[in-house]
Order: structure tokens, then sequence, then C-alpha cells
């Protein structure tokens, strides 16, 4: 007695057929990139051939009549068929059949009979092939087995009788090895989505893959919902069968109604949640990687600034130390910080989009992303025993904010310190130390972001004109300083223009700076130097 | 799939750095089949009600058909679910109902079962555990769904013809062979005056008709108002026997109350037993000695008779005489006492003795006599009370000619 209902069902050696069909279609992508001059038309329907005939044949073997043909030999000589098959095809598909003289070249060197393309595709015909009788031969055990199905002998009532079977299967077990299985399955198609994103160049070998790299080959593309849509299906199927056979070593009844049920709530729960995953936010309608540019940008320049205002800080303490233990005729040192004040935002800001806010859909999209990453986080936890609980979150909060408020304070102390240094050299006499250029000097340029570098040069240029004299009134926005500065200076009049628009450009604006931008501005910014430096001829403000 | 997370961390890092839409499309779809799964299961099965209707009284060889309505009140479906009700060996084997259904959104299904009542006893029925779980094995849960309800069975009834209970109970409905008991509504024919009979007697029309004077004749009649004492001092009943002994002893005391009402006679009902009381689980019922029953007459006192003699079971108690002295106190001048016993040894009969010179009418009933009976019945003649053996089903015949 057989699990007739399981083994005859079409729809499982199909599904898994599909699914590792739409999994080698990843090394098939690759190839297709790798060696365009090959035939691939024909591999991906020779492979879903061999994955439903691996499947049928598993399930054919189950059969206990047919215990004596499960064998080694017998696996081995149905993959030796295929590769046969397939040797032929390609024989027949470059229309090259064989010669004598490539039978004798074939008995002189025996490699040559294996070309890269035969080994290539029967490579991946066997990997389809194992893989179409691992996943069909777990779904195979989670099935009823006959030993199960055995009734008592006539004239013994069901609950005297026992079967005479152990209970090893453990089809949780088995449902997991196909779960994890497939899982990794999905990881390599995965990597495999990665790896066509990079762009190979004859000549110039592999380029890293970029950010704004998008298109994915359309084989791939369709592989990867075949892939995991077959997948879950698969698991939901494996998922009733271990429960069936679980009501029948029970004897609990009714399972019918649930066996008749489930492929229909399956299917509507995996197209319900495939419709509302069509309507979330996604990558390229969102502008994702603009706005990761930007996020990453704004850590710069906020590391920047701190970094500065450490330095600055460390600057002064490190001069208050020197002038309470050198001499009063040592030279002082240079101020602590650079008093450097951001100019207001022009009053017309460049709109990107209409509508609806640029920050908007990312920040739907990163804030469901971090829920996702959040959730996955504490289920893998709590799966291995650890529990996220409130009251460590919020204890973990209170150790932050408490750390965060002892350094603040800290620096506040320093700061304080250094201000009262200032405060009783000045007292003494000591005369007004030189613009602090140190600070910006220890800072690694190359490692700020074009658009830093660029604001930077802006702000060099700022306090060299107010060095001169020429102060910025805190209500003037840089527009309005231009004329100003052009007066004092109208030979590098357009020189500050430029490097006006560039400044408003990488503070107010969303667009990115090339390299050879900034490598024009910080000609500007040499150009402007040179005539704000001090001795410098000016024209006298009036 | 303790895995899945990794797959979904995995999922996106791909699709984050790689920007790929199908690869956003294919995180939304497994997140949300996997959060769904997880989040439905626990919610789904709370969204689960359970009904249990059923007779809670039957009598003993009864079938009781228990109909248990299971309820969806979601919007969702449960894919599965698996209930496991907790059933009495003595009434259904195996001992729980198992079943496997699925549930629509809004949908109620109705699953019976049944039971056969072999026993009499108070059962409880339940807890019904319910189990579900998602489509892919994410997830699974589980829960008490249905409380404990209880079955009582009533113990079995022998029909009885007579039992010839003696009473001093004047005014009754029972015929007595004893004159003194005659009951003046109760006029059973004329007969000629006699020097001494009280004008009260005369049958005036009677008289006027046959033209001498003739005076009532009253049928004596009694009132067998009694009181079953029912002894289940589980000490006092051999270790072998007692269970099939304190049965009988049950059944015997149900009988006679059953004929004393099916007589319109009252009856009362006083036991040193211990019944279960209902509770919340199955597990840990309260065990209390049934209050006393005073005699009175009518179906509805018979039910409730039953129903105690239904829950009562033997338990250890103190020495019999003194309980029996103690149990009778309530019991009126004339009353009958129906003293059902183990045994009938000398103090048991010192004690009845006792509520004879009292002014009750004491018959003894034993049910599990150590020795021959003779002696027994002797001592009990003796005593001033009349005594009866039940060791076996058969020796109610006597009550049934």
């Amino acid at each position: 007695m057989t699990d007739n209902v399981w083994n005859r069902s079409l729809l499982r050696p199909l599904l898994i057929s599909i699914m590792v069909t739409a999994l080698v279609a990843g090394p098939l992508a690759i190839g297709q990139i790798l060696a365009p001059q090959w035939k691939w038309g024909y591999a991906l329907a020779l492979i879903f051939l061999v994955a439903l005939e691996a499947v049928y044949t598993t399930t054919w073997l189950a059969h206990p009549n047919r215990r004596q043909q499960r064998s080694w030999g017998f696996r081995a000589a149905e993959l030796v068929t295929w590769l046969v098959i397939l040797r032929l095809l390609l024989w027949a598909l470059h229309g090259s059949y064989p010669s004598a003289d490539d039978l004798r070249g074939w008995f002189d060197s025996p490699g040559s009979f294996f070309e890269p393309e035969l080994l290539v595709i029967g490579g991946l015909l066997v990997v389809c092939w194992v893989e179409a009788i691992l996943n069909a031969r777990d779904l195979q055990e989670l099935a009823m087995q006959p030993d199960e199905l055995s009734r008592p002998p006539p004239g013994q009532s069901l609950s005297e009788w026992r079967a005479p079977l152990s209970y090893t299967t453990s089809r949780a077990h088995i449902l997991q090895r196909f779960g994890r299985r497939w899982m990794w399955g999905a990881v390599v198609l995965l990597l495999f989505a990665a790896a066509t994103q990079l762009h190979y160049q004859p000549g110039l070998g592999l380029r890293s893959i970029g950010i704004a790299h998008l298109g994915l080959s359309p084989l791939l593309a369709a592989a990867l919902p075949i892939y995991f849509l077959c997948g879950l299906l698969l698991m939901s199927l494996g998922r009733l069968a271990a429960l069936r056979a679980k009501w029948q070593i029970d004897r609990i009844d009714g399972g019918e109604t649930v066996t008749r049920s489930w492929p229909r709530v399956t299917l509507l729960l995996v197209l319900v949640v495939g419709a509302l995953a069509a309507l979330m936010p996604l990558a390229s309608t969102w502008r994702l990687a603009d706005w990761l540019l930007t996020a990453i940008a704004f850590i710069i320049n906020r590391a920047i600034a701190i970094g500065a205002y450490l330095i600055a800080l460390l600057s002064a303490l490190l001069n208050w130390l020197l002038s309470s233990t050198t001499p009063a005729d040592t030279p002082p040192l240079p101020a602590a910080r650079p008093d450097i004040e951001l100019p207001p935002p022009p009053q017309h800001l460049p709109s990107t989009t209409t509508g609806l806010p640029d920050w908007l859909g990312s920040a739907v999209l990163w804030l469901l992303m971090g829920t996702i990453v959040i959730y996955a986080l504490v289920v893998y936890l709590r799966g291995r025993g650890i529990r996220v609980e409130w009251q460590r979150l919020r204890d973990l909060w209170k150790w932050m904010r408490r750390l965060w408020h002892r350094w603040r304070r800290g620096v506040r102390e320093a700061a304080q310190r250094a201000r009262i240094g200032l405060a009783r050299r000045q007292a003494r006499g000591d005369p007004d130390p030189a613009p602090d250029r140190s600070g910006w000097g220890l800072l690694n340029w190359r490692r700020l972001s074009p658009e830093a570098q660029i604001r930077l040069l802006y702000l060099f240029a700022l306090r060299r004109a107010r060095e001169r004299g020429v102060h910025r009134p805190p209500h003037q926005t840089p527009s309005e300083v231009v004329p100003l500065l052009s007066a004092r200076w109208p030979e590098v009049g357009e020189d500050l223009q430029a490097l006006t628009q560039a400044f408003i450009r990488a503070r107010y604006g969303s667009g990115s700076f090339s390299s050879g931008e900034v490598q024009q501005t910080r000609q500007l910014w040499k150009r402007v130097r040179s005539a704000l430096r001090p001795g410098q001829r000016s024209v006298k403000q009036p | 799939m303790s895995e899945i997370p990794i797959l979904i961390l995995v999922l996106l890092l791909v699709a984050v750095l790689l920007r790929l839409d199908i690869i956003f499309y294919l995180v939304y779809v497994v997140v949300g089949i996997y959060a769904f799964s997880r989040w439905w299961t626990g919610r789904g099965l709370r969204s689960v009600h359970v009904k249990r209707v059923f007779a809670e009284h039957a009598f003993l060889g009864e079938r009781i058909t228990v109909q248990l309505t299971l309820g969806n009140t979601a919007v969702l479906p449960i894919p599965w679910l698996h209930i496991n009700e907790a059933v009495p060996l003595g009434l259904h084997t195996p001992g729980f109902v198992r079943r496997v259904t699925s549930l629509g959104p809004r949908e109620h299904k109705r699953i019976t079962y049944d039971l056969d009542c072999r026993r009499r006893g108070y059962y409880p029925i339940g807890p019904l555990e319910a189990g579900s779980g998602d489509l892919f094995g994410f997830a699974e849960s589980q829960r008490s769904a249905a409380g404990v309800d209880y079955l009582t069975v009533y113990p079995e009834i022998i029909p009885l013809t007579h039992l010839g209970l003696p009473s001093k109970s004047p005014f009754g409905t029972i015929s007595s062979q004893q004159r003194i008991f005659e009951d003046p509504a109760r006029v059973s024919g004329v007969r000629d005056y006699r020097a001494g009979d009280s004008l009260r007697r005369v049958h005036w029309k009677a008289s006027a008709r046959q033209g001498s004077l003739l005076v009532k004749k009253y049928q004596p009649a009694i009132s067998l108002q009694t009181v079953i004492l029912l002894n289940l001092n589980r000490s006092e009943y051999s270790t072998r026997r007692s269970f099939d002994a304190a049965e009988r002893a049950v059944v015997v005391a149900a009988s006679i109350a059953n004929h004393l009402v099916n007589q319109r006679q009252a009856v009362g009902l006083v036991t040193n037993g211990c019944q279960m009381m209902a509770s919340g689980s199955a597990d840990d019922g309260e065990k209390s000695t049934p209050t006393p029953l005073p005699p009175k007459p009518g179906r509805l006192h018979l039910m409730k008779v039953l129903e105690v003699l239904a829950r009562v079971q033997s338990e250890e108690t103190g020495p019999s005489p003194a309980w029996i002295q103690q149990a009778s106190l309530p019991v009126s001048w004339g009353d009958t006492l129906v003293a059902i016993t183990p045994v009938g040894d000398e103090p048991t009969c010192q004690a009845l003795h006792q509520l004879c010179r009292r002014g009750l009418n004491v018959v003894l009933v034993v049910v599990e006599p150590h020795g021959p009976f003779g002696p027994v019945r002797e001592r009990a003649r003796r005593l001033g009370f009349r005594a009866f053996e039940v060791s076996r089903r058969e020796d109610m015949n006597l009550w049934r000619r």
C-alpha cells in the first residue's frame, strides 16, 4: 500500500523541476555573459527535462516493488544517458558530427572529446540532476510510508492493533532539511544575480559593482521570483505532507477537509502577499542611491565637524599649557578654533521633484528595511533562546545617554578651562594670537568628500577676507556677500563668484561633484588666496 | 526554519547593495509571508471559540451525544486546527477525542461524538486543547480553547414493588394492616353501629336509607417518611470488594428512594461519603461531604437525591456508630430510617437500637456481610429492628415480588 494521493500528484514534480531549473538559471546567465558565442537557448529546456525526469524517477523508485532497482548503478546509468544525449545534442546543434579524423584525434588525446561547452553544460546538468533528486527524495520521504498505511488483519479491530513500524521518520527534520537547501539555493542564486552586475569588458578585467548599476538579465529576473515562489509552495506542500502523516499515525479524523483547502489557502496567501509587496516602495522608484550618497556625505560632514572641533579643542588646551609654562616673551600659539559662521541658506532652493517630497519615499523604504532587519534579528535571537526585553533595551538606552552626557560635560569643562586660560592671557596683555591654520592643516584633505572640500575652500576664503577687514554681516547670504568681496578685490571677482556658486551647490544643492570639479575649485581658491594674502594690494572701501 | 531570518538579511543586503527592484520585491514577499505566518498563528487561535453542548444528566446505559461547535470569529481563515478533547475513560475509549479541521473566515463547524454512560458518576468533559500552525512550518501554537463541563450519570435504579418498611406515622397514603392508623379521609365502607362507636363515625345518609344506624369503616394508612442513611466509610468495606459493595449500596439507596417517591412518600438522604465538586479543570476537583437532604416528596426531590447518589464516593471517615447517632438527630419521631451499611456488627446494631428507642422505625440493609447473615438478622430482631442482606444483586428480588 502506498500513498497514492501524494505519489500521483503532478504539481509537486512540476514545482521541483521548475525550482531546480530556476536555480541553474543563475550560472546560465553568467555563462551567457562570459561566453556569448555559445548556444544557450536549448540549455534551459534540457535542464528542465532532466530535472523532471530525475524527480519522476525518484518517485517511481520509491514504490516498494522497485526496491531492487534503487541502486547507485541505476542512477549512474540514468545520468550517463543524459550526458550522451547532451553530447549528441551539441553535435546536432553545431552541425559538426564527428569524422574519422575526429575519432582518431579523440583516441590520441581523449581530452579533446570534452569541449568546454560540453563540460560547462554537462556540469550544470549534473548539478540540476542531483539537486532535483535530493529535493524529490526529501519530499518523497514526507509522504506516508507503506508501513504507516498498513491496516490491521481481518478480525482485528483498529484500536487493538498497532502497526509493526518504528517511528524513526522525523518529518520536521526532513522539512527543515528541504527548507535549508532551498534557502541556501536562494543565496547562491542571489550571488549569481550579484555577479551579473559586474561589468566585464575584455582587456579591462572585472570592474567592481557600482551602486548605480541597474539592470538584471531577464533570465535571472524571471528565475528569482520563480525560484522563491516554487520553494514556498513546495514547503507548504511538505508541511501538509508532514501533518497528514502525523494525523494518519495518530489516527485523527478530518484531515481530508484540510487537505482539500490547503493549496487554495496557500496560493491565496502567496498571491495576496505578492500583491501587497508590489505596492511597497522599491529602490529605483525612490532614488535610493541618491539618498544613500547623501546619507554618507552627511555622516562624513558630521565626522569632519566633530574632528575639527576636537582638534581645535586640543589646540586650545595645548596653547593654554604652553602659555602657562613658557616666558611672557614667547610668541603665543594660534587661536583654538576658527570662528567660521555658515552663511544663511539661499532663499530659492532648487527643487528636485514635484508633488511628494523626495525624502518621503526613501524614509518609508528605510523605515521598512530597518523594521525588517530588527524583526529578523529579534526572531533569530529568540530562536536561539535569547529574548530581547524592553527593560534591557531601556537600560541600554539609559546607559548610552549617561555616557553621552558625561562626554559632553567633559568637553564643556575643557572648553571652559580653555576660555578661562585665554581670558587670563589677554588680561596679562598678551598679543592677539594669529589665526589658527594648524587645525585645518591637520585634516586629511583627501578623505573629505568633494562637497566638504568645496565648502571648506569657501570658508577659508571668508576667513581670509575677515583677516583683511572685510566682515560678512550675519544677515547676508553668500550671493549678497560676493559683490562686497568683488568690490574689494576686483581682480578675482569672477573667481569669487564661481567659488560662491560652487559653495551654494555643495551646501544646498543635491548634485554631486566630480574630482575634476573639485580640482577646478581648488584652482579658484588658490587664485583667491593669493589675492587675499596680507600685503597684496586691494581696493579700499569707501 | 530558524534560518529564514538569515535569508532575509542576505536578501536585504543584496537588495541594498545592488539596488535591484526584484530583490526588494522578494524581500517583501518573504518577510510578508514569514511575519504573517508567525503573527497569525497565535492570533488566529485566539479567535477560535469552542462551545460544548450536551445533556448534563444521564441515566445509566444512555448514550449522550456531545456537540462541539468550533467558530472562527476572525476574517482570516484558520488553515488547520487540531483539537484534543479529554474525556473520561469510563465513558469513552480512548480517553480523548481528536479531530482536525480547517475553518474559513467567520465559519462555524460542528463536531459530534458519543459518550456511553456505563457507570454512575460525575465526569469532567474537557478541557479542549486546540493547536494550529501556519502553512509553511514557521510557527505552531496551542491553547486551551474550552474549559471543563461535567456530566452526571445517575446510578442504576432497580424497580421495587414493595418494601414492607415499618412506620408509626398516621395519615399517610400507604395502606396498613394496623387499625390504629385508620384514616378518616379514606372511607372503605359501612358496618352496623355498635355500642361505643363515636357518633362522628355514623354515616347518616346510609343510615337513613337503610333505616338502621350504620357507621363508616376507615382504611388504615400510614405515612412512610423515610431517611436513608448511606454508610460509605471505606474502612468498613473489605479491600477486595469495596468498590462493588459501595456501588451496590448506592444502587440500593437509589432504588429505595425511587420506590418511595413513586409511592408519594417523602425521602431524605444522609451519607458520610464524599462527592466531587465542579471546578475549572479536570484534575483539581474539590471533595466535600454532601449536605443531608431532609425528607421531601416529589420527583424533583428525587432527582436531587439521585444527583447526590451519582456523585458520592466512598471515603475514609470516622466510625459509623457515632456517625449514625449524629446523622439521625434531625429525624423526627415515627419516621423510618433505612440504614445501608457494609456490615451489621454489634456496635452498628447497638447504635440503631438507640434510634429504635428514640421512636424511629429502623431497617438495616447490609451489603457486605463478612460472615453468615443469620446472627446479624437475629441480633437485629433482638434489638427491635429488621435486617436485610443485599450482598448480591439478586437479593433485591425480595422487594420485587
